[in-house]
Protein backbone atom coordinates (compact mmCIF):
# COMPACT_ATOMS: atom_id res chain seq x y z
CA UNK A 1 0.00 0.00 0.00
CA UNK A 2 0.87 3.43 -0.67
CA UNK A 3 0.64 6.29 1.40
CA UNK A 4 -0.22 9.46 -0.24
CA UNK A 5 1.88 11.57 3.06
CA UNK A 6 2.69 14.88 0.99
CA UNK A 7 6.24 14.87 -0.32
CA UNK A 8 6.85 11.16 -0.15
CA UNK A 9 3.82 10.47 -2.24
CA UNK A 10 4.36 6.76 -3.30
CA UNK A 11 6.85 6.20 -1.00
CA UNK A 12 6.86 4.95 2.57
CA UNK A 13 6.40 6.45 5.69
CA UNK A 14 9.22 4.36 7.13
CA UNK A 15 11.67 4.76 4.41
CA UNK A 16 10.80 8.64 5.19
CA UNK A 17 11.32 8.58 8.75
CA UNK A 18 14.99 6.34 8.25
CA UNK A 19 15.88 9.54 6.36
CA UNK A 20 15.37 11.86 8.66
CA UNK A 21 17.23 10.03 11.47
CA UNK A 22 13.97 8.63 13.52
CA UNK A 23 13.11 4.68 14.19
CA UNK A 24 9.98 4.06 16.12
CA UNK A 25 8.97 0.67 17.99
CA UNK A 26 6.10 -0.72 17.13
CA UNK A 27 3.85 0.89 19.28
CA UNK A 28 4.98 4.38 18.19
CA UNK A 29 5.27 3.65 14.64
CA UNK A 30 1.52 3.16 15.67
CA UNK A 31 0.35 6.45 17.16
CA UNK A 32 3.14 8.03 14.76
CA UNK A 33 0.65 6.68 11.77
CA UNK A 34 -2.57 8.30 13.77
CA UNK A 35 -0.72 11.61 13.72
CA UNK A 36 -0.11 11.24 9.83
CA UNK A 37 -4.05 10.67 9.64
CA UNK A 38 -4.64 13.46 11.62
CA UNK A 39 -2.30 15.37 8.96
CA UNK A 40 -4.30 14.38 5.70
CA UNK A 41 -7.66 15.87 7.70
CA UNK A 42 -5.41 18.84 8.08
CA UNK A 43 -4.54 18.87 4.45
CA UNK A 44 -8.31 18.14 3.28
CA UNK A 45 -9.74 21.35 5.40
CA UNK A 46 -7.45 23.68 4.18
CA UNK A 47 -7.79 22.60 0.45
CA UNK A 48 -11.91 22.80 1.12
CA UNK A 49 -11.54 26.27 2.78
CA UNK A 50 -9.40 27.50 -0.11
CA UNK A 51 -11.54 26.48 -2.65
CA UNK A 52 -14.66 27.24 -1.21
CA UNK A 53 -12.73 30.91 -0.70
CA UNK A 54 -12.39 30.80 -3.90
CA UNK A 55 -15.72 32.68 -4.66
CA UNK A 56 -16.31 34.69 -1.30
CA UNK A 57 -17.50 31.79 1.79
CA UNK A 58 -20.17 31.29 2.86
CA UNK A 59 -18.76 30.30 6.05
CA UNK A 60 -18.47 34.37 7.18
CA UNK A 61 -20.77 37.18 7.61
CA UNK A 62 -21.31 40.26 10.02
CA UNK A 63 -24.28 41.26 11.47
CA UNK A 64 -24.78 44.59 12.79
CA UNK A 65 -27.07 45.51 15.91
CA UNK A 66 -27.91 41.95 16.72
CA UNK A 67 -27.95 40.81 20.40
CA UNK A 68 -26.27 37.67 21.09
CA UNK B 1 17.11 41.74 62.62
CA UNK B 2 13.58 43.49 61.92
CA UNK B 3 10.60 42.36 60.68
CA UNK B 4 9.72 42.37 57.37
CA UNK B 5 6.72 45.60 56.82
CA UNK B 6 3.08 44.77 55.89
CA UNK B 7 3.62 46.72 52.41
CA UNK B 8 6.72 44.44 51.62
CA UNK B 9 4.85 41.73 52.16
CA UNK B 10 2.46 42.14 50.16
CA UNK B 11 4.58 43.58 47.10
CA UNK B 12 6.47 40.01 47.58
CA UNK B 13 3.64 38.17 47.63
CA UNK B 14 1.95 39.71 44.35
CA UNK B 15 -1.06 41.51 46.28
CA UNK B 16 0.75 44.63 45.03
CA UNK B 17 0.23 46.26 42.07
CA UNK B 18 3.32 47.80 40.20
CA UNK B 19 2.65 51.03 40.23
CA UNK B 20 2.22 51.33 43.33
CA UNK B 21 5.54 49.30 44.27
CA UNK B 22 6.92 51.66 42.04
CA UNK B 23 5.24 54.28 44.25
CA UNK B 24 6.45 52.13 47.37
CA UNK B 25 9.91 52.19 46.07
CA UNK B 26 10.10 56.26 46.01
CA UNK B 27 8.47 56.93 48.65
CA UNK B 28 11.01 54.42 50.39
CA UNK B 29 8.64 51.98 51.99
CA UNK B 30 10.97 48.98 51.15
CA UNK B 31 14.08 49.05 48.86
CA UNK B 32 14.16 46.76 45.50
CA UNK B 33 17.16 44.63 47.19
CA UNK B 34 14.37 44.40 50.10
CA UNK B 35 11.79 43.20 47.69
CA UNK B 36 14.45 40.92 45.36
CA UNK B 37 15.13 38.98 48.93
CA UNK B 38 11.37 38.76 49.63
CA UNK B 39 10.19 37.39 46.91
CA UNK B 40 13.41 34.92 46.38
CA UNK B 41 12.64 33.54 50.08
CA UNK B 42 8.89 33.03 48.60
CA UNK B 43 10.09 31.52 45.87
CA UNK B 44 11.93 29.30 47.69
CA UNK B 45 8.87 28.11 50.06
CA UNK B 46 6.51 28.31 47.46
CA UNK B 47 7.78 26.19 44.50
CA UNK B 48 8.76 23.12 45.85
CA UNK B 49 4.89 22.79 45.30
CA UNK B 50 4.42 24.47 42.48
CA UNK B 51 7.36 23.87 40.59
CA UNK B 52 6.68 27.44 38.57
CA UNK B 53 10.52 28.34 38.79
CA UNK B 54 12.95 26.27 36.90
CA UNK B 55 16.12 28.26 38.54
CA UNK B 56 16.50 31.56 40.58
CA UNK B 57 18.71 34.33 38.66
CA UNK B 58 21.74 34.38 40.53
CA UNK B 59 22.06 38.52 40.10
CA UNK B 60 19.02 39.13 41.12
CA UNK B 61 20.15 40.25 44.46
CA UNK B 62 23.04 42.62 43.05
CA UNK B 63 20.92 43.75 39.86
CA UNK B 64 18.74 45.25 42.85
CA UNK B 65 21.13 46.93 44.33
CA UNK B 66 22.13 48.57 41.57
CA UNK B 67 18.61 49.82 41.22
CA UNK B 68 18.44 51.37 44.42
CA UNK B 69 21.85 52.96 43.73
CA UNK B 70 20.42 54.31 40.54
CA UNK B 71 17.07 55.65 42.27
CA UNK B 72 19.00 57.16 45.20
CA UNK B 73 21.15 58.99 42.29
CA UNK B 74 17.97 60.50 40.94
CA UNK B 75 18.21 58.21 37.78
CA UNK B 76 14.60 56.72 37.74
CA UNK B 77 13.67 54.54 34.90
CA UNK B 78 10.04 54.27 35.17
CA UNK B 79 7.56 52.01 36.95
CA UNK B 80 9.60 48.67 36.45
CA UNK B 81 12.45 49.88 38.16
CA UNK B 82 13.21 47.81 40.97
CA UNK B 83 10.34 45.46 39.71
CA UNK B 84 11.13 41.42 39.72
CA UNK B 85 10.26 39.93 36.30
CA UNK B 86 10.39 36.20 35.62
CA UNK B 87 11.00 35.16 31.93
CA UNK B 88 9.87 31.19 30.32
CA UNK B 89 12.87 29.40 30.15
CA UNK B 90 12.95 29.99 26.88
CA UNK B 91 14.36 33.54 26.92
CA UNK B 92 17.95 33.87 26.92
CA UNK B 93 19.71 35.65 30.53
CA UNK B 94 22.87 36.28 29.68
CA UNK B 95 24.98 33.74 31.93
CA UNK B 96 21.79 31.64 32.80
CA UNK B 97 20.72 28.27 30.88
CA UNK B 98 18.08 28.76 28.58
CA UNK B 99 16.95 24.58 28.62
CA UNK B 100 13.63 25.02 27.32
CA UNK B 101 12.83 22.09 29.52
CA UNK B 102 14.75 19.86 27.28
CA UNK B 103 17.96 17.30 27.92
CA UNK B 104 19.24 18.35 24.18
CA UNK B 105 19.38 21.75 26.17
CA UNK B 106 20.82 21.22 29.47
CA UNK B 107 24.44 22.26 29.01
CA UNK B 108 23.22 25.52 27.11
CA UNK B 109 24.95 28.78 28.22
CA UNK B 110 23.62 31.86 26.98
CA UNK B 111 25.94 34.45 26.35
CA UNK B 112 24.07 37.61 25.97
CA UNK B 113 20.16 39.01 26.75
CA UNK B 114 17.40 38.35 24.71
CA UNK B 115 16.02 41.82 23.25
CA UNK B 116 12.97 41.24 25.91
CA UNK B 117 15.61 40.72 28.60
CA UNK B 118 17.56 43.77 27.63
CA UNK B 119 14.57 45.67 27.53
CA UNK B 120 13.59 44.56 30.98
CA UNK B 121 16.52 46.13 32.24
CA UNK B 122 16.74 48.62 30.78
CA UNK B 123 13.84 49.70 32.53
CA UNK B 124 15.00 48.81 35.60
CA UNK B 125 13.70 45.53 35.95
CA UNK B 126 15.51 43.02 38.31
CA UNK B 127 15.39 39.35 36.19
CA UNK B 128 13.58 37.29 39.30
CA UNK B 129 14.24 33.91 37.49
CA UNK B 130 13.63 31.20 34.65
CA UNK B 131 10.18 29.55 34.67
CA UNK B 132 8.64 26.28 33.17
CA UNK B 133 7.79 25.88 29.96
CA UNK B 134 7.07 22.36 27.76
CA UNK B 135 9.88 20.79 25.89
CA UNK B 136 10.61 23.41 23.50
CA UNK B 137 7.31 24.98 23.85
CA UNK B 138 5.80 22.18 22.42
CA UNK B 139 5.50 19.25 24.45
CA UNK B 140 3.63 18.27 27.17
CA UNK B 141 4.34 18.46 31.00
CA UNK B 142 5.48 14.35 31.15
CA UNK B 143 7.65 13.32 33.53
CA UNK B 144 10.47 12.26 31.39
CA UNK B 145 11.70 16.09 30.97
CA UNK B 146 14.78 17.37 32.93
CA UNK B 147 12.59 19.71 35.67
CA UNK B 148 8.89 18.90 37.38
CA UNK B 149 5.97 19.89 35.92
CA UNK B 150 4.32 23.26 37.11
CA UNK B 151 1.32 22.78 38.73
CA UNK B 152 -2.21 25.03 39.01
CA UNK B 153 -1.92 27.25 42.26
CA UNK B 154 -5.46 26.98 41.95
CA UNK B 155 -5.12 23.09 42.52
CA UNK B 156 -1.97 21.28 42.54
CA UNK B 157 -3.35 18.31 41.36
CA UNK B 158 -4.78 20.29 37.93
CA UNK B 159 -2.13 21.51 35.07
CA UNK B 160 -1.90 25.73 34.88
CA UNK B 161 -1.28 25.10 30.73
CA UNK B 162 0.95 25.85 28.62
CA UNK B 163 3.42 26.13 27.54
CA UNK B 164 4.13 28.78 29.28
CA UNK B 165 3.01 27.19 32.12
CA UNK B 166 5.68 28.51 34.79
CA UNK B 167 4.80 32.21 34.12
CA UNK B 168 1.24 31.34 34.58
CA UNK B 169 1.98 29.35 37.84
CA UNK B 170 4.18 32.14 39.22
CA UNK B 171 1.41 35.01 38.53
CA UNK B 172 -1.05 32.65 40.00
CA UNK B 173 1.12 31.69 43.15
CA UNK B 174 2.20 35.53 43.90
CA UNK B 175 5.93 35.23 43.67
CA UNK B 176 5.90 37.45 40.84
CA UNK B 177 3.15 40.19 39.41
CA UNK B 178 4.39 39.92 35.61
CA UNK B 179 5.97 36.79 34.07
CA UNK B 180 6.80 36.52 29.86
CA UNK B 181 5.63 33.93 28.31
CA UNK B 182 5.48 33.08 24.37
CA UNK B 183 2.66 32.17 22.13
CA UNK B 184 2.51 29.89 19.45
CA UNK B 185 -0.72 28.81 19.55
CA UNK B 186 -1.81 30.02 22.68
CA UNK B 187 0.33 28.98 24.45
CA UNK B 188 0.35 32.16 27.14
CA UNK B 189 -3.64 32.78 26.69
CA UNK B 190 -3.98 29.25 27.81
CA UNK B 191 -2.53 29.25 31.02
CA UNK B 192 -3.63 32.58 32.05
CA UNK B 193 -7.14 31.27 31.42
CA UNK B 194 -6.12 28.12 33.39
CA UNK B 195 -4.75 30.48 36.31
CA UNK B 196 -7.14 32.54 36.42
CA UNK B 197 -4.80 35.92 35.47
CA UNK B 198 -4.23 38.35 32.32
CA UNK B 199 -2.69 37.15 29.31
CA UNK B 200 -1.63 39.13 26.50
CA UNK B 201 -0.64 37.91 22.84
CA UNK B 202 0.56 41.24 21.37
CA UNK B 203 0.15 41.81 17.67
CA UNK B 204 2.40 39.73 15.75
CA UNK B 205 6.48 41.12 15.73
CA UNK B 206 5.18 44.36 17.89
CA UNK B 207 8.00 42.56 20.46
CA UNK B 208 11.09 41.60 19.26
CA UNK B 209 11.82 37.46 19.74
CA UNK B 210 15.38 38.30 19.38
CA UNK B 211 17.47 35.65 21.66
CA UNK B 212 14.20 33.64 21.95
CA UNK B 213 14.34 30.04 21.22
CA UNK B 214 11.76 29.77 18.51
CA UNK B 215 8.95 27.21 17.96
CA UNK B 216 7.42 28.50 14.79
CA UNK B 217 9.01 31.99 13.91
CA UNK B 218 5.80 32.87 11.84
CA UNK B 219 3.44 31.88 14.26
CA UNK B 220 5.42 32.95 17.87
CA UNK B 221 4.69 35.70 19.83
CA UNK B 222 6.08 36.87 22.67
CA UNK B 223 3.99 38.76 25.36
CA UNK B 224 3.39 38.93 29.20
CA UNK B 225 1.12 36.84 32.02
CA UNK B 226 0.04 39.31 34.85
CA UNK B 227 -2.03 39.94 37.81
CA UNK B 228 -3.82 42.49 36.41
CA UNK B 229 -4.50 44.53 33.21
CA UNK B 230 -2.21 47.72 34.26
CA UNK B 231 0.72 45.38 35.09
CA UNK B 232 -0.32 43.38 31.68
CA UNK B 233 -0.04 47.42 29.97
CA UNK B 234 2.84 48.29 31.66
CA UNK B 235 5.05 45.15 31.16
CA UNK B 236 3.79 45.42 27.04
CA UNK B 237 4.76 48.83 26.67
CA UNK B 238 8.07 48.31 28.27
CA UNK B 239 9.53 45.60 25.86
CA UNK B 240 7.21 46.55 22.68
CA UNK B 241 9.34 47.41 19.34
CA UNK B 242 9.28 51.20 18.89
CA UNK B 243 9.96 51.03 15.49
CA UNK B 244 6.87 50.70 14.56
CA UNK B 245 5.09 52.17 11.38
CA UNK B 246 3.33 55.46 11.26
CA UNK B 247 -0.19 54.31 10.39
CA UNK B 248 -0.09 52.05 13.84
CA UNK B 249 0.56 54.68 16.07
CA UNK B 250 -2.59 56.44 14.66
CA UNK B 251 -4.04 53.32 15.37
CA UNK B 252 -2.92 53.04 18.65
CA UNK B 253 -3.87 56.77 19.46
CA UNK B 254 -2.37 59.60 21.74
CA UNK B 255 -2.10 57.67 24.74
CA UNK B 256 1.31 56.96 26.20
CA UNK B 257 2.39 53.56 27.28
CA UNK B 258 2.46 54.02 30.84
CA UNK B 259 -0.93 56.07 31.21
CA UNK B 260 -3.65 53.71 33.68
CA UNK B 261 -5.66 51.76 31.37
CA UNK B 262 -9.04 52.89 31.92
CA UNK B 263 -12.20 51.38 32.58
CA UNK B 264 -14.48 52.80 29.12
CA UNK B 265 -16.15 51.06 26.75
CA UNK B 266 -18.70 53.68 26.56
CA UNK B 267 -19.56 53.59 22.81
CA UNK B 268 -17.40 51.16 21.75
CA UNK B 269 -18.57 48.55 19.66
CA UNK B 270 -17.83 44.86 20.47
CA UNK B 271 -18.44 42.05 18.17
CA UNK B 272 -19.34 38.88 20.01
CA UNK B 273 -18.29 35.42 18.02
CA UNK B 274 -21.71 33.70 18.78
CA UNK B 275 -20.46 30.88 16.29
CA UNK B 276 -17.92 30.24 19.05
CA UNK B 277 -20.14 30.91 22.37
CA UNK B 278 -22.13 27.79 20.26
CA UNK B 279 -19.41 25.71 20.01
CA UNK B 280 -20.29 22.31 21.64
CA UNK B 281 -16.76 21.59 23.19
CA UNK B 282 -17.40 24.93 25.55
CA UNK B 283 -18.34 24.04 28.89
CA UNK B 284 -21.38 25.64 30.14
CA UNK B 285 -20.21 27.44 32.98
CA UNK B 286 -17.33 28.78 30.68
CA UNK B 287 -20.47 30.27 28.48
CA UNK B 288 -22.44 31.57 30.94
CA UNK B 289 -19.66 33.57 32.48
CA UNK B 290 -18.86 34.97 28.52
CA UNK B 291 -22.86 36.08 28.83
CA UNK B 292 -22.26 37.38 32.03
CA UNK B 293 -19.52 39.57 30.80
CA UNK B 294 -21.06 40.97 27.78
CA UNK B 295 -23.90 42.31 29.70
CA UNK B 296 -21.41 44.11 32.26
CA UNK B 297 -19.86 45.62 28.81
CA UNK B 298 -23.53 46.32 27.30
CA UNK B 299 -23.96 48.06 30.50
CA UNK B 300 -21.17 49.98 30.55
CA UNK B 301 -22.24 51.79 27.38
CA UNK B 302 -21.00 49.11 24.78
CA UNK B 303 -22.30 48.56 21.59
CA UNK B 304 -22.87 44.80 21.37
CA UNK B 305 -23.21 43.04 17.93
CA UNK B 306 -23.41 39.14 16.54
CA UNK B 307 -20.12 38.33 14.43
CA UNK B 308 -19.19 34.86 12.80
CA UNK B 309 -15.68 33.94 12.44
CA UNK B 310 -14.72 30.99 9.95
CA UNK B 311 -14.84 27.84 11.56
CA UNK B 312 -11.91 26.92 14.11
CA UNK B 313 -11.17 23.91 12.40
CA UNK B 314 -9.98 25.75 9.59
CA UNK B 315 -7.87 28.42 11.24
CA UNK B 316 -6.17 24.91 13.16
CA UNK B 317 -5.97 22.57 10.18
CA UNK B 318 -3.93 25.66 8.57
CA UNK B 319 -1.97 27.04 11.72
CA UNK B 320 -0.65 23.65 12.26
CA UNK B 321 0.70 22.83 8.72
CA UNK B 322 2.41 26.16 9.08
CA UNK B 323 3.65 25.22 13.05
CA UNK B 324 4.36 21.70 12.34
CA UNK B 325 6.46 22.08 9.08
CA UNK B 326 8.63 25.24 10.76
CA UNK B 327 9.21 23.55 13.82
CA UNK B 328 10.50 20.17 12.11
CA UNK B 329 13.02 22.49 10.05
CA UNK B 330 14.21 24.00 13.31
CA UNK B 331 15.14 21.12 15.00
CA UNK B 332 15.86 18.42 11.96
CA UNK B 333 19.33 18.32 12.86
CA UNK B 334 19.05 18.06 16.25
CA UNK B 335 16.53 15.36 15.36
CA UNK B 336 19.06 13.27 12.88
CA UNK B 337 22.17 13.61 15.39
CA UNK B 338 20.01 12.59 18.62
CA UNK B 339 16.21 11.85 18.47
CA UNK B 340 16.12 10.02 21.93
CA UNK B 341 16.77 13.06 23.96
CA UNK B 342 13.38 14.06 23.11
CA UNK B 343 10.70 13.39 25.48
CA UNK B 344 7.66 11.28 24.59
CA UNK B 345 5.20 13.97 22.99
CA UNK B 346 7.74 15.67 20.98
CA UNK B 347 9.12 12.13 19.70
CA UNK B 348 6.00 12.10 18.11
CA UNK B 349 5.32 15.32 16.79
CA UNK B 350 8.13 16.62 15.32
CA UNK B 351 8.69 14.25 12.74
CA UNK B 352 5.14 14.97 11.59
CA UNK B 353 6.86 18.23 9.70
CA UNK B 354 8.67 15.72 7.50
CA UNK B 355 5.67 15.12 5.83
CA UNK B 356 4.77 18.24 4.86
CA UNK B 357 5.64 19.32 1.20
CA UNK B 358 5.79 23.12 -0.44
CA UNK B 359 2.18 22.59 -2.33
CA UNK B 360 0.89 22.50 1.43
CA UNK B 361 2.56 24.92 3.22
CA UNK B 362 1.58 27.43 0.56
CA UNK B 363 -1.78 26.22 0.50
CA UNK B 364 -1.17 27.33 4.48
CA UNK B 365 0.19 30.28 3.69
CA UNK B 366 -2.50 31.29 1.16
CA UNK B 367 -5.40 30.21 3.47
CA UNK B 368 -3.76 32.45 6.18
CA UNK B 369 -4.41 35.65 4.34
CA UNK B 370 -7.76 34.84 3.16
CA UNK B 371 -8.73 34.24 7.14
CA UNK B 372 -6.36 37.22 8.17
CA UNK B 373 -8.74 39.45 5.34
CA UNK B 374 -11.65 38.05 7.36
CA UNK B 375 -11.04 38.83 10.64
CA UNK B 376 -9.81 42.34 9.80
CA UNK B 377 -12.99 42.80 7.57
CA UNK B 378 -14.80 42.48 11.48
CA UNK B 379 -12.88 45.33 12.48
CA UNK B 380 -14.48 47.85 9.69
CA UNK B 381 -17.16 47.85 11.81
CA UNK B 382 -16.18 46.51 15.19
CA UNK B 383 -13.45 47.88 17.94
CA UNK B 384 -13.16 45.10 19.53
CA UNK B 385 -14.04 40.89 19.41
CA UNK B 386 -15.03 39.08 22.52
CA UNK B 387 -14.89 35.08 21.69
CA UNK B 388 -13.88 32.02 23.61
CA UNK B 389 -10.42 31.25 25.48
CA UNK B 390 -10.12 27.98 27.57
CA UNK B 391 -12.73 25.54 27.12
CA UNK B 392 -13.44 25.17 30.12
CA UNK B 393 -11.54 25.08 33.46
CA UNK B 394 -8.03 23.32 34.44
CA UNK B 395 -7.36 19.49 32.99
CA UNK B 396 -5.93 17.45 35.18
CA UNK B 397 -2.04 16.83 35.98
CA UNK B 398 -0.37 14.77 33.18
CA UNK B 399 0.85 11.03 34.84
CA UNK B 400 4.04 10.09 33.43
CA UNK B 401 2.43 7.97 31.00
CA UNK B 402 -0.67 9.86 30.40
CA UNK B 403 -3.13 9.84 27.29
CA UNK B 404 -2.72 12.92 25.61
CA UNK B 405 -5.69 14.71 25.17
CA UNK B 406 -7.41 14.22 21.26
CA UNK B 407 -8.70 17.71 21.49
CA UNK B 408 -6.62 21.41 22.36
CA UNK B 409 -9.20 22.91 25.04
CA UNK B 410 -8.59 26.02 23.75
CA UNK B 411 -9.61 28.51 20.96
CA UNK B 412 -6.61 30.74 20.59
CA UNK B 413 -4.72 29.49 17.65
CA UNK B 414 -6.54 31.76 15.11
CA UNK B 415 -4.83 35.08 16.31
CA UNK B 416 -1.74 33.67 15.93
CA UNK B 417 -2.02 32.70 12.09
CA UNK B 418 -3.79 36.20 11.94
CA UNK B 419 -1.35 38.24 14.00
CA UNK B 420 -4.27 39.91 15.61
CA UNK B 421 -3.53 41.14 19.59
CA UNK B 422 -5.58 38.94 21.82
CA UNK B 423 -6.01 39.31 25.87
CA UNK B 424 -7.30 36.86 27.68
CA UNK B 425 -9.20 37.87 30.95
CA UNK B 426 -10.73 35.89 33.91
CA UNK B 427 -14.26 35.39 34.07
CA UNK B 428 -14.93 33.83 37.19
CA UNK B 429 -14.62 31.19 39.36
CA UNK B 430 -16.46 27.63 37.86
CA UNK B 431 -18.24 25.05 40.17
CA UNK B 432 -14.78 23.51 40.53
CA UNK B 433 -13.49 26.35 41.99
CA UNK B 434 -10.78 26.94 39.13
CA UNK B 435 -10.65 30.19 36.89
CA UNK B 436 -12.79 30.64 33.89
CA UNK B 437 -11.82 32.99 31.07
CA UNK B 438 -12.61 34.96 27.79
CA UNK B 439 -10.71 36.36 25.31
CA UNK B 440 -10.57 39.83 23.27
CA UNK B 441 -8.63 40.40 20.14
CA UNK B 442 -8.17 44.06 18.44
CA UNK B 443 -7.22 44.98 15.07
CA UNK B 444 -3.78 45.12 14.05
CA UNK B 445 -1.48 47.22 16.61
CA UNK B 446 -4.68 48.15 19.22
CA UNK B 447 -3.26 46.10 22.11
CA UNK B 448 -5.07 49.52 23.71
CA UNK B 449 -8.51 48.98 23.08
CA UNK B 450 -8.49 45.07 23.63
CA UNK B 451 -6.87 46.68 27.43
CA UNK B 452 -9.90 48.90 27.61
CA UNK B 453 -12.04 46.33 27.54
CA UNK B 454 -10.03 43.96 29.88
CA UNK B 455 -10.17 46.62 32.04
CA UNK B 456 -13.73 47.34 32.34
CA UNK B 457 -14.16 43.87 33.30
CA UNK B 458 -11.81 43.78 35.57
CA UNK B 459 -12.77 46.97 37.41
CA UNK B 460 -15.96 44.57 37.80
CA UNK B 461 -14.75 41.36 38.83
CA UNK B 462 -12.11 42.53 40.46
CA UNK B 463 -10.09 39.24 39.56
CA UNK B 464 -6.83 41.59 39.88
CA UNK B 465 -7.66 40.93 43.47
CA UNK B 466 -8.05 36.63 43.60
CA UNK B 467 -5.46 34.79 45.21
CA UNK B 468 -5.03 31.24 44.26
CA UNK B 469 -5.39 28.75 47.42
CA UNK B 470 -1.22 28.37 47.08
CA UNK B 471 -1.01 32.17 47.18
CA UNK B 472 -3.37 32.66 50.43
CA UNK B 473 -2.33 29.70 51.87
CA UNK B 474 1.70 31.36 51.99
CA UNK B 475 0.41 34.53 53.39
CA UNK B 476 -1.92 33.20 56.34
Amino acid sequence: MTERVGAIEGRNVEQRLTEIGVRFDAAEMQEFRRALEDLENMRVETSKALAIDGSKSADFESTEGEQP
Amino acid sequence: MSQPSNSLMEAAGGGMPIREMAAALRHGDFTARQLAAATLENIERVNPRVHAFVAVAPQALADAERADSELSAGADRGPFHGIPVALKDVYDVAGMATTCQSLHRLDHLAESDSAVTARLRARGAVIIGKVATYEFAFGDPQGDQPFPAARNPWRLDRDPGGSSSGSGAAVAAGLVRVAFGTDTGGSIRCPAGWCGVVGLKPTANSISDAGVFPLSPSLDTCGPLAKSIDDASLAFWAVRNSEIATEEIDIIGSHRGQDAVPADVKGMRIGVATNYLDDHALNSESREAILAAIEILRGRGAIISHVLLPEYSTFSACAHLILLSEAFALHRDLIASDFRKYGTTLRQRLPIGAFIDDRDVANAHRLRGLLTDKVDSIFENQDALITTNALGTAGPRYAPDGVIPGEWPMRTIPYNLTGHPALAVPTGLASDGLPLSLQIVGRHCDEWTTLRVGRTLEQVLGFDRWHSPSSQFERA
